[in-house]
């Protein structure tokens, strides 16, 4: 039984994928080695268990109570003020406090932003806690903390951190694949020789993106995977959304590296644009810093990028963030309208009879 | 001179690569550039800006207005928050969830007159950071207006003085701009780029593609093909490390130390040892894709795990032992060291001996597979 050209041209292109070891590794293994080492990284600040103050205390009073209900701090208690400081300095804490009954030594060392960007709320908050207990205040404004659930799930900064890392694993399948696929394909003359057989122009692309939004699935299936069982991150999946974000986010990026495509004839150039791209996206996910910490003129960039529409469905799909209904459609069709509007026009553009 | 000629040649023709320009001569630019914007100003303050939903209560109680004044506070012009007020509870909520706000606070109105007043809640979204952050500061903005009403109620008050401590690992060690502290990471990532990409790629694709076996057939001797290779790699790291230089000396003014004969020193033992370890990389792969694989594999875990841009002494000693194999830990701590500034618990003699072992184990690799890397067999 003869098969048509678009299942012949999708398991084709998927065997020639499987075939290359730097697709496979670049699709599916590098964004799990991003994972590890991110998730690695980043889960030393994991919310779900309070983060280690040292503390050493030359004065009568005990204040380790205070510090435990004070905020996000665990006290940890050392010997001396030196003991404290090389506690610091080897890594095995980040902040550390020295306290006489009068004064407060914050210690904390100084090539480590990401205590320095908690510092001044800590520093702050631990005076005001000790001032109230030393001074026997009653406080006439109570304070109750009530966290909530913007999903359907209490997700944790991690949570957060991998699902940024997710999207840009999904950005990084959909535009990548296309960008290194039609490079390779212009440089080999495989277009030129598609150009002469009997094949619709949109049939070809149709066949050969289908076998990398299989990879994509693949990749997202590893790393969610890794996520979940290694780095214990507490996603509550809704797998019919989140394939539906797969698929029209791997479309939508798919539409980005077409357009790279088209716009840079030279392979290498549009390669290379791609990877300005994705470096960009990556500054902007809150991978590598802290996205609070990201001036503001760069978040309302980032709103103008896709990253931010991705990672909206991602979050949505694994319940973190919720969205309504018509707001997922509307993301979704976008950039499956956008994908498929691109691949419409890649298929003309580069297997258009004309131009041969 | 036929080496000269040769080398010269080879390196125009790897610098007329889009590629190779773009990431290995711009690329560490606007890396520079990107990281002294985004981090430089870390723990220096700045505003950042919150949206805060407010629902008030009907009361004229003393808290309702310690409340307003404290809400005033911290929403005036130039303050952390920008106050919105809502009528209920449930519309402030359904509004954060969608991210239109960071934090909620609420003044609940007491059941009756007897029953006792019920706390101001804050309510924010688990794990968002900017929701986190916000409830935090708008707490402490709450107990610092309970301890100001304590002020000024009469009562004798004893207020903590407190101050924040920097540690250095030396006390010999300086405190640097950040702008200087990235500088030794990101001249450090471009050696990487050249080592670990431009170096084993070009290598394995000349070998794949037969150039090499049609050079072999001209007078052209494989150790003047590997010091042509040296050359190329060379000049392409010298010009990027001239124009970060440029950067970073008339437009960023950094001066600690980069140009000092230590930090010089170090650049080049950095090369040397980076360039190495590519022709390893080069030399254990036998196809062009492979060689990618393994440069950015490398690539990546000897730049996030050897320390560049975050602290990694303090990870589980499951992965902590990387740190310690990697010779970009070494290497990036030297260069620090030769600013002044000490980040690593780490002896001089280590930072020194084991970049050294890895360059002589890479050459000694390397060496033994230098016919079959030359494509010479």
């Amino acid at each position: 039984m003869n098969r048509s050209p678009l299942i012949s041209l999708v398991v084709a292109t998927f065997r020639e994928s499987l075939r290359n070891k730097a697709e496979i590794f670049f699709n599916l293994f590098f964004p799990l080695l991003f994972l590890l080492i991110f998730g690695t990284l980043q889960s030393g600040g994991d919310a779900y268990r309070k983060t280690w103050m040292g503390l050493y205390q030359s004065g009568d009073q005990d204040i380790q109570n205070v510090i435990a209900q004070s905020g996000a701090w665990e006290p940890k208690i050392y010997s001396t003020e030196k003991e404290l400081q090389e506690a610091i300095l080897s890594g095995e804490i980040n902040l550390g406090l020295s306290y006489n009954g009068s004064h407060a030594r914050f210690f904390y060392k100084d090539d480590d932003l990401r205590t320095q960007s908690k510092l001044s709320l800590a520093q702050m908050s631990i005076i005001a806690a000790l001032e109230k207990q030393n001074n026997k205040v009653k406080p006439l404004l109570r304070i109750n903390r009530i966290p909530h659930s913007a999903g359907r799930m209490m997700a944790s900064g991690l949570d957060y951190t991998l699902a940024g890392i997710i999207s840009i694993a999904i950005l990084s399948t959909g535009m990548m694949s296309v960008v290194s696929m039609f490079g390779r394909y212009q440089k080999s003359g495989v277009l030129n020789q598609l150009r002469i057989a009997p094949l619709k122009p949109i049939s070809f692309i149709m066949g050969s993106t289908l076998s990398r939004i299989i990879l994509s699935f693949i990749s997202l299936l590893l790393i969610l995977g890794a996520s979940v069982l290694i780095l214990k991150a507490a996603f509550v999946i809704n797998w019919v959304l989140l394939a539906i974000t797969m698929i029209s986010s791997t479309m939508g990026m798919m539409a980005v590296g077409l357009l790279l495509n088209l716009v840079f004839r030279n392979p290498e150039t549009a390669n290379t644009a791609a990877g300005i791209l994705m470096f960009v996206m990556y500054f902007l996910a809150g991978v590598f810093f802290p996205a609070a910490l990201l001036p503001g003129y760069m978040r309302a960039f980032s709103a103008i990028l896709p990253l931010k529409y991705v990672s909206t469905l991602v979050r949505h799909s694994l319940g973190l963030e919720l969205i309504s209904g018509s707001q997922f459609a509307l993301i979704s069709i976008a950039l499956t309208l956008g994908g498929i509007l691109m691949l419409w026009l890649a298929g003309n553009r580069f297997l258009s009879s004309k131009r041969h | 001179m036929r080496l000269w000629n040769f080398g010269k040649g080879f390196f125009i023709a790897e610098i007329r690569e889009f590629e190779v320009l773009f990431w290995s001569l711009v690329f560490p630019l606007i890396l520079y550039f990107f990281l002294s914007a985004i981090l430089g100003s870390v723990g220096k303050g700045g505003a950042p800006s919150f949206e805060l939903g407010v629902i008030k209560s009907s009361t004229n109680s003393m808290e309702a207005i310690a409340i307003e004044k404290t809400i005033t506070a911290v929403s005036d012009a130039d303050q952390p928050f920008k106050a919105t007020i809502f009528s209920d509870l449930t519309s402030a909520v359904d509004s954060m969830k969608r991210d239109k706000l960071d934090v909620v606070v609420i003044h609940n109105e007491p059941a009756s007159e007897a029953s006792s007043k019920p706390p101001i809640e804050i309510h924010f979204i688990s794990g968002r950071e900017s929701s986190e952050v916000a409830a935090n500061i708008l707490e402490i903005a709450f107990a610092r207006a309970n301890l100001e009403i304590a002020k000024h109620s009469g009562q004798e008050f004893r207020e903590l003085s407190s101050e924040a401590i920097p540690l250095k690992i030396s006390a010999k060690s300086k405190s640097i701009a950040y702008k200087d502290y990235i500088f030794p990471s990101v001249a450090l990532m471009m050696i990487l780029s050249v080592a670990l990409f431009n170096s084993p790629l070009s290598l394995s694709f000349y070998r794949s593609s037969g150039t090499n076996k049609k050079l072999f057939t001209t007078p052209l001797k494989p150790m003047e093909y590997f010091g042509a290779h040296l050359f190329k790699l060379l000049a392409t790291m010298l010009i990027s490390l001239t124009l970060l230089y440029a950067m970073a000396g008339f437009i960023y003014r950094v001066k600690s130390g980069i140009f000092s004969a230590a930090f010089i020193g170090t650049l080049f033992l950095a090369m040397l040892t980076l360039v190495s370890f590519g022709l390893m990389i080069a030399s254990l792969s036998r196809k062009e894709s492979t060689a990618g694989i393994l440069g950015q594999v490398c690539y990546q875990i000897m730049m996030f795990m050897g320390g560049f841009f975050f602290p990694v002494f303090g990870l589980p000693w499951g992965i902590r032992w990387l740190v310690y194999m990697l010779p970009t830990t070494y290497l990036v701590e030297l260069l620090r060291r030769a600013m002044g500034v000490t980040s690593a618990p780490i002896g001089i003699v280590w930072l020194i001996s084991v970049p050294m072992a890895w360059l002589i184990l890479s050459a000694v690799v390397f060496s033994m597979n230098f016919r079959k890397v030359m494509g010479n067999e």
